[in-house]
């Protein structure tokens, strides 16, 4: 090595130079090759540190361009940069790292490469923690950039979410999968007690680096903020060496370093990081490769890939690969067997796109994928191991939440605009469109006016479990010339209730990719709006309209005007007011109507219009039978699954919305009508609400008793139009009525929801049937209230809860549909997420027991005399807080109240065993609060509003 | 191209020089503690403060002062409409309003230059950073000033006070500090992605007052609006006037919500309370009290708990912000109740107005936990990130 430091100046005091403590705090490595485009930036950010004691050891490995220089005469103006360079170009970061770790004189030390920058706080954030916390190793967030396209992406950021501080890896073995050398500070006497170094003359560097410091590290911290910024530059303009994944020598050194972060981490000194990075092979080193495969880049590389995977995947040990999923476990399957196809259905199938399929050779409990491959590798090899698994753990998700590969084939369209798109779908679980379950499929225009079509989706089963299916669809005449949105095309399967929209996919060049709709009419021909078929980015079939050349665009810029027009008479009937005006134009067209009150006009509104189900639906569907001379139609919220090919249906907050209820003879509510509506003579309101109180409501609010008059007068207003109000309960009388000041006639006759409770409570095995879940196992329903955005919405650790709960139990999870939770793909059998379920009577019947907190479900469910555990794990936070309730959960409780996940998986097991400690105080909550069912409250409340009609 | 240890001059920019209320109390009293401890100081007001609220200070004259902005910019200056493009007089506000803009940050152009790399400006408020970068300020270039921003109000305060949120995170990305009142807002920037929080409590000095007698009084200072929504106060009063015949509830200050606070009382007729109107004596007031009640909406940290406390008033409090329990350890040194909770405040009210042995150990323990934030201590603290920022 040549020691050319160009910049010594003794006559310096220091001082002067370092601030008060006279000396460099942090040295910064900076180590390049031929980046003289780059290299002033790092030094500079290295240099603007808010952090002024900072050095900069800048390590030049032989660079052939002006690299050097520029880093000398920078050095020549600040005393706190060094420049070095090796004796011959080493090929890698490693030898040049090892230098600037000889030369550096900081108390820490840091790296960054010639081509990142550090963020301008980095060195005084990681310094400020390291010096209190003593770790020896402090690590920050790093922030990727893409240079091409000035974008910024994260990395591993939900490690960084808050401060955190560790004594060993042990305690978080997490953190070591962010196994860059960068974006850490290592105290100086770590690095010398470990004698820490970089391999030279070999890729991968970091990898081996980093799992020795995290292996040998007393002390780690953590901190939130934002360290380095790593530059990603287009392939094509510049390759780092690990991004030249082109070349096989690529993993092979991967494989070199892997073996050797093994040594350093040994199982028997640090097991927990051991254990993870063995994971972090099958996770995260093979999976890159895998993924290359599957997006079909370096092709022709791909046979030697997977054989050299093969050893890689087999050099982990098998109580390793017993944590992976069994998506994982295919997917490693697949690799091992050296099989691309099936490497890229896995890859898909790891990346949540679709579900397992394959052929199966399936016994009672065991299937085996895949038969014609795996079958030939013997009883007991992994690779047959990895491909059998429990059938259940797919069979077991309800088809509702099941995904499907629904390959299209082909597309054509007719001269007279009929579109035919033919597909198959495998459904090796026979589980598609089983039962009461009809497909068809839903055309929707993406903007605009978000209209919809729908189409019938034909289909047979083969033999082999394929579903082969047909779709005509006539193309509409009167789509929107103006505005021209793209159609999304997907398959919808319901059975009424519950509602899955599944993708149709396509490659980028499927059959039909060119085929496209005639115009119809002159207009349509003027302006040439074609549609055609296409494979979306993500791979979905959609539709959108074709190109038209410069000419044609002229033409259509003439005829704008008139497009326009014929698009915006659409706009009464599909879209929504803007919210700021709704009151005051509601009011002003229901004020404005001349049409006479219709006798026979029946509104309907449930859920603010998100809902076909609840009291409504059931008030309607017996008011149907009894006279079947009205006509009723539903208020439903923009983009509702429900809402699809019907013609009963009027859009929350539109004109044509406003219109209809300032006709309806009878509206029918479950919670609040829009500010807009002004009741008109003649018209009868029946609200049936939608719970039962915990919280204190309405004028009972203390925040309420203070409200300006416009705000309290404005809440009068509405309740003063209700003129029948559902009364399920004694203590809902005394608590309800008084808070809302509500004085119109009560109907004390039970809640018409619950109805089907009383009516069908009995055959928990049949509902279980109809709900897709499991009808010999134990059913636990989990329906948490409303949770502030923000907050740990959902206290649960799923994982825990499936493997402590054991197989003879599936979770139901209901949450407030603004904490919607993601279920991980591989628990779906056990926890079922029944968010799809639109009847919350269906889902509650097919539950043994309720898991809940402060949510008027409870009340209801107690019509099932089942057993209710109150999950209350924020009970202080959320009872004492602002509203306060109308009686204290611990003295009338309808079961226990458990406050850790612990104590619920105790309160659930219990409950399975077939003990029910709390039946006799359930009963008596019940009795007191929530009242009991009739079971024919929906007719009695039809023969007290209609009956003298 | 070498740093000195420690600045020579200390430049406090704020909207506003001699404004009256918070920001303003606060940055007369560092300038003062500054002067004293031998740096030169400097006062910058963006603008003049608005008319009415102006109050006089008597200060060294060896402490610059400069407001940036010849005149107060003219408020109702935004164009939306086309109404309001057409309205002359809003055109012309809106111009001139560009105008002064133009001439502050021409006068900070050159005052960056003059002030040069030894000076710190600490930026008490986002709008005066604003102009700093449209002056042209860079945090990279050492021959410019050293900045520290710094925000009095509180996290959530900033999420929903108009764009304060975005404008902090914008503004304060690249000063050398960004200094927040408490370790809590601090903690909740840095989690937005604000890479250089720090906190320092603002400093208070102990109100003037002579000794006297406290009677069986609650008071409350602050404005009669909807932020401090009094109105829960005399619910909360109402709830137990008559289980404490001689106390009373006096409400210092002034505001558009008088009407409703006093048509309250009289439909009502809620006993023993009195709007008192706005006073200058907030010492008089306290000493003579005995529980300081709080029911604001949202605060930053209220330095009216902290006066209070240094007079031996505890202050029973909602729990509106992270600040308040920051000042009030519940129990000891005073109550927190949940916010809007008319019945908790007024069972906190009767608690302490019944339990003269409970009420006098608050008084003391508030008292002593109160100096944490005298002016001396503050300084030092100040002074301790100084240091670090020579590192």
């Amino acid at each position: 090595m040549q020691d050319i430091e160009t910049s010594t100046r003794e006559s310096v005091c220091d001082d002067e130079i370092w601030g008060p403590e006279g000396q460099p705090l942090v040295t910064v490595i900076i180590c390049g090759f031929n980046d003289e485009a780059n290299i002033a930036n790092a030094i500079r950010s290295v240099l603007n540190q808010t952090l002024h004691a900072t050095e900069a050891v800048v390590v030049d490995d032989c660079s052939t361009d002006e690299t050097f220089d520029r880093a000398s005469a920078i050095a020549n103006e600040e005393p706190r940069v060094r420049v070095f360079r090796t004796e011959h170009n080493s090929g890698g970061p490693g030898a040049p790292r090892n230098i600037g770790l000889a030369e550096a004189r900081g108390a820490f030390v840091m790296f960054l490469d010639s081509d990142d920058v550090l963020e301008r706080h980095a060195c005084y954030n990681l310094l400020r923690t390291a010096e209190t916390s003593k770790s020896e190793l402090t690590m920050g967030r790093t922030g990727r950039f893409e240079v091409a396209t000035n974008r910024h992406f994260g990395w591993h950021a939900r490690l960084y979410r808050e401060e955190a501080h560790y004594t060993s890896i042990e305690d978080n073995p997490e953190m070591a999968i962010d196994t860059i050398s960068v974006a850490k500070l290592y105290r100086r006497d770590f690095i010398d007690r470990l004698n820490l170094r970089f391999l030279e003359n070999m890729h991968y560097e970091d990898l081996v680096f980093t799992a020795e410091a995290f292996a040998g590290a007393r002390g780690i911290s953590v901190i939130p903020e934002k360290v380095y910024q790593w530059n990603v530059y287009p392939v094509k303009v510049r390759k780092s060496i690990t991004n030249q994944r082109d070349d096989i020598k690529n993993l092979q050194h991967r494989k070199i370093a892997l073996k050797r972060v093994m040594e350093l981490a040994p199982r028997n000194v640090v097991p927990n990081l051991h254990d993870r990075l063995q994971l972090k092979i099958i996770r995260h080193d093979t999976r890159i490769y895998l993924n290359d495969i599957a997006d079909k880049t370096y092709r022709s590389i791909a046979p030697d890939v997977l054989a050299e995977l093969r050893s890689l995947i087999l050099s982990v040990p098998e109580h390793v690969i017993d944590l992976i999923s069994t998506s994982e476990k295919l997917l490693m399957a697949a690799a091992l067997a050296m099989d691309v196809d099936l490497v890229i259905r896995m890859i898909n199938v790891a990346r949540g796109i679709y579900d397992i399929y394959g052929e199966l050779a399936s016994d009672a409990d065991s299937s085996l994928w895949e038969p014609s491959v795996f079958g030939q590798f013997p009883v007991g090899s992994l690779e047959r191991r990895l491909a059998t698994f429990d059938p259940r753990e797919l069979a077991d998700i309800p088809w509702y939440n099941f995904k499907w590969f629904n390959r299209v084939d082909k597309v054509t369209i007719d001269a007279h605009n009929l579109l035919t798109i033919k597909g198959e779908t495998p459904d090796p679980f026979s589980k598609f469109a089983g039962g009461d379950v009809s497909t068809r499929v839903v055309i929707r225009e993406r903007w605009g006016h978000q209209r919809e079509w729908t189409a019938p989706f034909n289909f047979t089963r083969t033999e082999s479990g394929w579903i082969n299916w047909t779709v005509e669809f006539q193309f509409p005449d009167a789509i929107d010339m103006a505005i021209r949105p793209k159609l999304s095309v997907r398959l919808e399967l319901s059975d009424g209730i519950s509602y899955s929209l599944q993708p149709l996919r396509a490659k980028q060049k499927f059959a039909g990719a060119r085929q496209m709709t005639t115009p119809k009419g002159l207009l349509q021909r003027a302006s040439n709006v074609r549609y055609q078929p296409y494979a979306t980015g993500v791979g979905t079939l959609a539709l959108r309209s074709a190109r038209i050349n410069k000419r044609r665009r002229k033409v259509r810029e003439y005829l704008d005007p008139i497009l326009a027009r014929s698009s915006a008479r659409l706009q009464d009937r599909y879209d929504p007011l803007e919210p700021s005006v709704r009151a005051t134009e509601g009011a002003r067209i229901i004020g404005a109507s001349k049409d006479a009150v219709d006798e026979h006009l029946v509104v309907v509104e449930s859920h603010m219009g998100t809902s076909q189900f609840d009291s409504p639906r059931d008030v309607v569907d017996e008011l149907k039978k009894a006279r079947p001379d009205l006509k009723v139609i539903w208020s439903a919220a923009q983009d509702q699954r429900w809402t699809p090919g019907r013609d009963d249906i009027v859009v929350r907050h539109t004109v044509d919305y406003y219109r209809t209820l300032a006709k309806a003879r009878f509206i029918i509510d479950n919670q609040s009508l829009p500010d807009g509506f002004v009741k008109r003579p003649g018209q009868t309101y029946l609200q049936t609400w939608h719970g039962i109180p915990i919280k204190r409501m309405g004028f009972d609010e203390d925040s309420f008793a203070f409200a300006s008059a416009e705000t309290a007068e404005n809440l009068q207003r509405k309740i003063d139009y209700w003129d029948y109000l559902s009364v399920p309960s004694t203590y809902f009388k005394e608590t309800f009525v008084p808070a809302y000041r509500y004085q119109g006639e009560l109907l004390p006759l039970g809640s018409p929801r619950n109805d089907i409770l009383v009516r069908e409570g009995t055959d928990t095995a049949a509902a279980k049937a109809r709900l897709g879940v499991d009808p010999s196992r134990s059913t636990v329903l989990y329906a948490p209230t409303f949770r502030k955005p923000g907050r740990t919405s959902l206290e649960l650790d799923l994982k825990e809860l499936v493997d402590s709960l054991g197989d003879d139990v599936q979770v139901m999870l209901r949450p407030h549909y603004l904490n919607r939770i993601k279920v991980p793909d591989q628990y779906r059998a056990n926890v079922v997420d029944v968010s799809a379920v639109g009847d919350t009577a269906r889902v509650l019947l097919a539950a043994d027991m309720l898991v809940s907190d402060y949510s008027s479900i409870i009340f209801d469910f107690l019509s099932l005399d089942r057993p209710v555990i109150l999950y209350t794990f924020d009970f202080e936070d959320y009872v004492s807080s602002a509203r306060g309730t109308y009686f204290d959960l611990r003295s009338h409780r309808p079961g226990p109240l458990v406050a850790t996940q612990e104590e619920l998986v105790d309160a659930i097991r219990e409950v399975v065993s077939g003990s029910d400690r709390f039946a006799g105080e359930r009963r008596a909550f019940r009795d007191r609060f929530a009242g009991v069912e009739p079971g024919d409250s929906a007719q009695t409340t039809i023969a007290t509003i209609w009956g003298g009609k | 191209m070498t740093r000195q240890q420690s600045f020579d001059r200390i430049v406090l920019l704020a909207n506003d020089v001699d404004r009256l209320g918070g920001v303003g109390r606060f940055i007369n009293e560092m300038a003062l503690g500054f002067h004293s401890r031998g740096y030169e100081t400097e006062l910058v007001g963006v603008s003049p403060p608005p008319a009415g609220h102006r109050q006089v200070v008597q200060r060294p004259a060896e402490i610059v002062v400069r407001t940036l902005m010849p005149e107060s910019p003219p408020e109702d200056w935004v164009l939306r409409s086309d109404a309001d493009k057409r309205d002359k007089a809003r055109v012309a506000r809106h111009e001139r309003r560009f105008e002064l803009r133009e001439i502050a940050v021409a006068q900070l152009r050159e005052l960056i230059e003059f002030w040069g790399p030894r000076t710190l400006i600490i930026c008490t408020q986002v709008y005066g950073m604003e102009h700093m970068l449209e002056a042209g300020y860079d945090a990279d270039d050492s021959s410019h000033p050293r900045v520290i921003g710094q925000y009095h109000g509180s996290f959530t305060g900033a999420q929903n006070t108009g764009n304060d949120l975005r404008r902090v995170l914008k503004a304060y990305d690249t000063v050398d500090r960004s200094v927040f009142l408490t370790a809590a807002y601090a903690e909740e920037f840095r989690k937005k992605g604000l890479n250089n929080t720090y906190w320092v409590p603002n400093p208070v000095a102990t109100p003037a007052h002579t000794e006297k007698e406290r009677s069986n009084t609650f008071v409350a200072l602050g404005r009669y609006d909807e932020e401090k929504s009094l109105h829960y106060l005399l619910a909360a009063w109402n709830e137990v006037s008559e289980q404490l015949p001689d106390w009373r509830v006096e409400l210092y200050g002034e505001g558009p919500l008088r009407p409703q606070l006093q048509s309250m009382i009289d439909d009502r007729s809620i006993p023993r309370a009195q709007l008192m109107g706005k006073t200058d004596q907030v010492g008089e007031v306290l000493i003579g009290s005995k529980v300081h009640v709080l029911t604001s909406q949202v605060e930053g940290l209220p330095i009216a708990i902290v006066e209070a406390g240094l007079l031996g008033v505890p202050t029973v409090a909602f729990d509106c912000s992270p600040g308040i329990r920051e000042l009030i350890d519940s129990e000891r040194t005073g109550l927190v109740v949940p916010k809007n909770n008319v019945r908790e405040l007024s069972e906190a009210m009767l608690s302490l107005a019944e339990d003269h042995e409970t009420l006098s150990s608050m008084s003391e323990a508030c008292a002593a936990e109160s100096k944490r934030y005298a002016p001396g201590k503050i300084l030092d603290q100040w002074e301790d990130l100084f240091f670090q920022m020579s590192r």
